[in-house]
């Protein structure tokens, strides 16, 4: 059964993807790994998309995000067509209107916690030097690594990476962030700090998108999508009277159901 | 499976490895061509003067002579195997008709000769002994090749009472004279015309040539010789000399072959080290499985031995196919000059052992730097970050955020270079010696094109000279003085006499000299040492004749003429890079002394045109030579000139190609090891195009400081090493560049850059399949 998680206006409309599809390879090695996906993701929400190994949640995630792109079907964020820009408006758009938080935190090897920071928001507004440089110290602080500016990223702990990469992805003040497993690397306690941060930037009314196989991750959220084959599964919404440990039951029984 | 994963290493290596042979197949083309080079100029010098039985010994006399004195003289002389006495008629040059066109303004000193039947032959162009009929010239080959004279064109001499026209036949190769700075050249005509030429001709010259049973009493011979009061108004060359000048042009083609060889193998084995110790980086847990599994050390050294040795063997088996036609092409002029060598097995061997030379040295220098892979342990390779490749990582030390005028990509491109300084070091050396490369024989090119090239001449720099050579011509030398000092075009002159003195060596010998004589100061040549004379009590002697003498500035020289002998102290040390090198200046009284011949150097007025006076002079003065100074040069030097050029146009594609393929190579090694940073940086939003200013910063950054220091090295080793080096076997051992700054510092580098610049480009295009899902497979 194809499930449609699209049940927003169109006003408040972060994120909408219509009839998404990706393959891979050529000819007889042609594989398609999303079918048709539709997709709506409010502002202001806080979704996770889970799914077991190969049902193509990570590729629906670079997809949404324009890191890859889509075989049919269209994308639009923030009421922008990203499937129809150019490579250079893409990149624009990512600069500027998207934050990604990666699974290994891929911080620049030859740059220090801070010009790591700083990197996307001189590029993005090249003549606000000082604010950029003001922000960013102010994040880092915000994160809870500020002492750790100046440092080679060889000299801070996965956890505090992270916590950098967060920081990195809101330097330019993007309407969505993207998170690929955001937690996968870390141990408990530093993944614990990493999602209280996400909960805080979703708390200040940006959307965040993360993909995750990890319960604990998902039930931080407010909405989960559990993709199968490259197909929406299923589409649970936390209600109002959800406290986090009926959140939790809740979700954890759907997902059961679901095979997940 | 170690031969899977070398084919399977070898398809990965791809363009790198292309590049790699590629350079190890230009520098075993430039060894093979310098070797067949060297082959082919000693070859065809075997040959020529073999053929032609070039004297031992050849004594130029202007005057009376006693030719069968000199044979009795000879046969008295156990070491002498043949003697002649060859007449040659020198003919004015305005006299020479050439095509309807007057030589007036050349600053060749032609005469009309006979073939010597006995030895000193002049050879045509198919090798053999010449003769020609009458109403036949033979010219030298110098009028074919840079004069574009013909076969079949009409010749005229005009002398005083008689016109005689002749047809060229032929074109020769003379032994003694072939080279284009040897002004003399003869021309050969039939007894019969030349007996009818020289009763109306001015006065003749003699060669008085020896062949020797045994070259090493030349020496012997020469002096015995000069003792024995035979007719020696003139220079004494000896075979050395003739071969020596044969060779000097080709044999600086051959030296700078060999130099960028050499330099080439040192830039290919940079770039293959830099290419393994990449591939360690790469394979380094592969490497771990291997030694934890057990693998002898040998083994795992051999697999990579043998993916460098077959790209090396292929680069240099393509280089040495590629050097068969090249060296067709650049021993083309050396052939028709000199004539073609015999067939022998060093026109195989030699550069096939060149090339071959290449490969080996190579190979040694990979399977040194491959004893890393020993130090690396099996569990240092598997735990990764193990830092054996090319750079450590260093703390930066430039901060972004403190940027405050830089784009944020020029920035991130000179923060790579701060990280890495180590293996930018290896692209930085290489542009070094591109820049190297590329600017010392265009220096030399410009040197001796340039104006003041005249002053490693002998001669100071001026406008017009005027040579008076036929004896009757200089009797008119006080009158031309007199109307040249109230001539309006003419601005200052001096007259300078040389005549032919004797000198005395450290072993006691009197050698021959040629002294100038006159006022040194008023166009002054170039001393190294010292100043001019200014006193008959002084003299100032070239490099070459003070190091043969033995002699420094205020050492007394033995001196001796027709008047007598005297001891002049020597003044000045000057380069000289005319008449073998060994010359003198002096203020002596030249009454009574055998003038060999006068000049008169000239500066003119302002807005005169020295070609336009020089012809009106030698209109008015019939027999004298204006020769312009320019002119004089570029005739002279024609032959080097030549191979200046073309040696700075191949050295600078040498250098443009090989800047081209290390910075691709480069690039594209260093892109790949970056491949999860670029992902991440294009994941955030930085574009394509900044991504490629990042790295055009980077290698742009380093050529231009490579430049700045092969401009340096240029200035430095290329200055006083290589034209030191050329200059002293030339007669000028301080020869200093002559530099235009356009070319040097503005076209060449530029050009340089544009290459860069280009490779950095191609290299870049493979941004576009660097993706994030290549980040999530990490």
């Amino acid at each position: 059964m194809s499930i449609t998680a699209d049940a927003t206006t169109d006003q408040s409309t972060a994120i909408r993807a219509r009839g998404v599809r990706k393959s891979f390879g050529e000819g007889s090695a042609r594989t398609e790994v999303l079918h048709g996906i539709d997709l709506a993701v409010a502002e202001g929400e806080f979704l996770a998309i889970m799914g077991h190994s190969g049902s193509g949640k990570s590729t629906l995630l670079y997809c949404l995000s324009g890191m890859d792109a889509v075989t049919d079907g269209t994308v639009h964020v923030g009421g922008q067509e990203i499937t129809a820009m150019s490579q250079k408006d893409l990149a624009a758009a990512r600069l500027t209107t998207m934050g990604f938080v990666f699974q290994q935190v891929h911080l620049l090897r030859n740059l220090t916690v801070l010009d790591n920071v700083v990197l996307p928001g001189v590029t993005a507004t090249p003549r606000d030097r000082a604010a950029v440089v003001a922000r960013a110290r102010g994040l880092l602080e915000r994160v809870g690594i500020g002492e750790l500016a100046d440092r080679d990223i060889t000299e801070a702990s996965g956890g505090q990476l992270q916590r950098a990469a967060i920081a990195r992805a809101l330097v330019n003040r993007p309407a969505v962030v993207f998170g690929d497993e955001p937690t996968g690397a870390l141990n408990a306690t530093a993944a614990r700090g990493i999602l209280d941060l996400l909960g805080e930037v979703n708390a200040e009314g940006r959307t965040v998108v993360v993909v995750t196989h990890d319960i604990n991750v998902a039930a931080r959220t407010r909405r989960v999508v559990v993709l199968r084959d490259g197909a929406v599964d299923g589409d649970l919404r936390r209600g109002a009277d959800h406290d986090d440990a009926s959140w939790l039951a809740t979700l954890g029984g759907w997902l059961t159901g679901r095979g997940v | 499976m170690l031969w899977r994963m070398l084919r399977t290493d070898l398809r990965r290596t791809g363009a790198i490895g292309v590049v790699l042979a590629g350079l190890v197949a230009i520098a075993a083309l430039l060894a093979a061509l310098g070797g067949t080079a060297l082959v082919q100029l000693t070859g065809s010098l075997d040959r020529l003067f073999t053929t032609a039985r070039t004297p031992d010994i050849v004594q130029m006399h202007v005057g009376d002579i006693d030719a069968d004195a000199i044979q009795d003289w000879s046969a008295g002389q156990p070491a002498v195997q043949d003697a002649l006495v060859s007449t040659t008629v020198p003919i004015p040059v305005d006299r020479l008709v050439i095509n309807g066109v007057p030589e007036t303004g050349s600053v060749l000193q032609p005469a009309l000769t006979v073939q010597n039947p006995e030895f000193d032959h002049l050879l045509g162009m198919d090798g053999q002994v010449l003769t020609v009929r009458s109403g036949e010239i033979a010219l030298p080959v110098y009028y074919a090749l840079q004069r574009d004279v013909e076969v079949g064109d009409p010749v005229t001499v005009r002398l005083d009472g008689a016109t005689y026209d002749f047809r060229v036949a032929a074109f020769l190769r003379d032994s003694t004279m072939n080279p284009t700075f040897v002004t003399s050249k003869r021309l050969l005509v039939s007894p019969e015309d030349l007996a009818a030429v020289l009763p109306h001709a001015g006065e003749p010259e003699y060669l008085v040539e020896f062949l020797l049973t045994d070259t090493n009493r030349t020496r012997e011979v020469a002096e015995a010789y000069a003792d024995s009061g035979l007719p020696q108004n003139g220079m004494m060359i000896e075979r050395s000399s003739f071969y020596l000048f044969n060779a000097i042009s080709h044999g600086i083609v051959i030296a700078v072959l060999a130099l960028l060889a050499g330099l080439l193998v040192v830039v290919a084995v940079i770039a293959l080290r830099f290419s393994f110790l990449t591939s360690i980086e790469r394979d380094l847990r592969e490497i771990g499985v291997m030694k934890a599994i057990g693998l002898p050390r040998r083994t795992i050294r051999g697999l990579y031995l043998v993916k460098y040795a077959a790209l090396v063997g292929v680069g240099g088996l393509v280089g040495l196919l590629a050097s068969v036609p090249a060296a067709r092409v650049l021993t083309a002029g050396l052939r028709q000059q000199l004539g073609a060598a015999d067939r022998s097995v060093l026109q195989v061997l030699v550069p096939v052992l060149a090339a071959a030379a290449v490969v080996l040295l190579v190979i040694a220098m990979v399977a040194l730097v491959l004893r890393r892979l020993d130090r690396i342990t099996a569990m240092d390779a598997l735990r990764a970050g193990t830092a054996v490749g090319p750079g450590r990582r260093r703390s930066p030390r430039l901060r972004l955020w403190r940027s405050t005028r830089l784009p944020p990509p020029v920035w991130l491109g000179l923060n790579a270079i701060s990280r890495n300084l180590r293996a930018h070091g290896m692209l930085l050396t290489v542009l070094t010696l591109c820049t190297f490369i590329m600017v010392v024989p265009l220096n030399l090119h410009t040197t001796v094109t340039s104006p003041a090239f005249i002053t490693y001449m002998g001669a100071g720099r001026s406008d017009l000279r005027l040579e008076l050579r036929d004896q009757q011509v200089v009797a008119q030398a006080p009158a031309l003085g007199r109307a040249l000092a109230t001539d309006p075009q003419v601005g200052r002159f001096t007259e300078l006499v040389t005549i032919r003195q004797e000198v005395r060596n450290p072993a006691g010998e009197w050698e021959s000299l040629n002294v100038e004589n006159g006022d040194h100061t008023v166009f002054p040549v170039s001393y190294l040492e010292g100043r001019a004379p200014t006193t008959p009590d002084e003299m100032a002697l070239s490099s070459l004749a003070a190091s043969g003498l033995g002699v420094r500035v205020g050492d007394a020289v033995p001196l001796r003429g027709a008047t007598g002998e005297r001891r002049p102290t020597v003044s000045g040390i000057y380069q000289d890079v005319t008449n073998g090198g060994r010359t003198a200046k002096a203020v002596l009284p030249t009454a009574g002394e055998p003038v060999l011949w006068d000049t008169i150097v000239l500066d003119l007025a302002a807005g005169a045109d020295p070609a336009v006076v020089g012809r009106r002079l030698a209109a008015q003065w019939p027999g004298v030579q204006a020769v312009d100074v320019q002119e004089f040069t570029r005739q002279s030097l024609g032959e080097l000139v030549d191979q200046t050029r073309t040696l700075t146009g191949v050295a600078a594609a040498v250098a443009l190609l090989l800047a081209f393929l290390i910075t691709a190579m480069f690039a594209t090694m260093v892109i790949a090891r970056d491949t999860s940073q670029i992902a991440v940086q294009r994941a955030l939003g930085i574009s394509d195009t900044s991504l490629r200013t990042q790295y055009l910063t980077r290698f742009v950054v380093v050529l231009l400081a490579g430049v700045l220091l092969g401009t340096v090295l240029t200035a430095t080793l290329g200055q006083y090493g290589v034209a030191a080096a050329l200059g002293a076997s030339l007669g000028a051992p301080a020869i200093r560049f002559d530099v235009d700054p356009l070319l040097a510092y503005g076209v060449f580098p530029l050009a340089l850059v544009l290459a860069v610049v280009l490779a950095t480009v191609l290299a870049t295009r493979t941004f576009r399949r660097t993706t994030v899902t290549q980040l999530s497979e990490e």
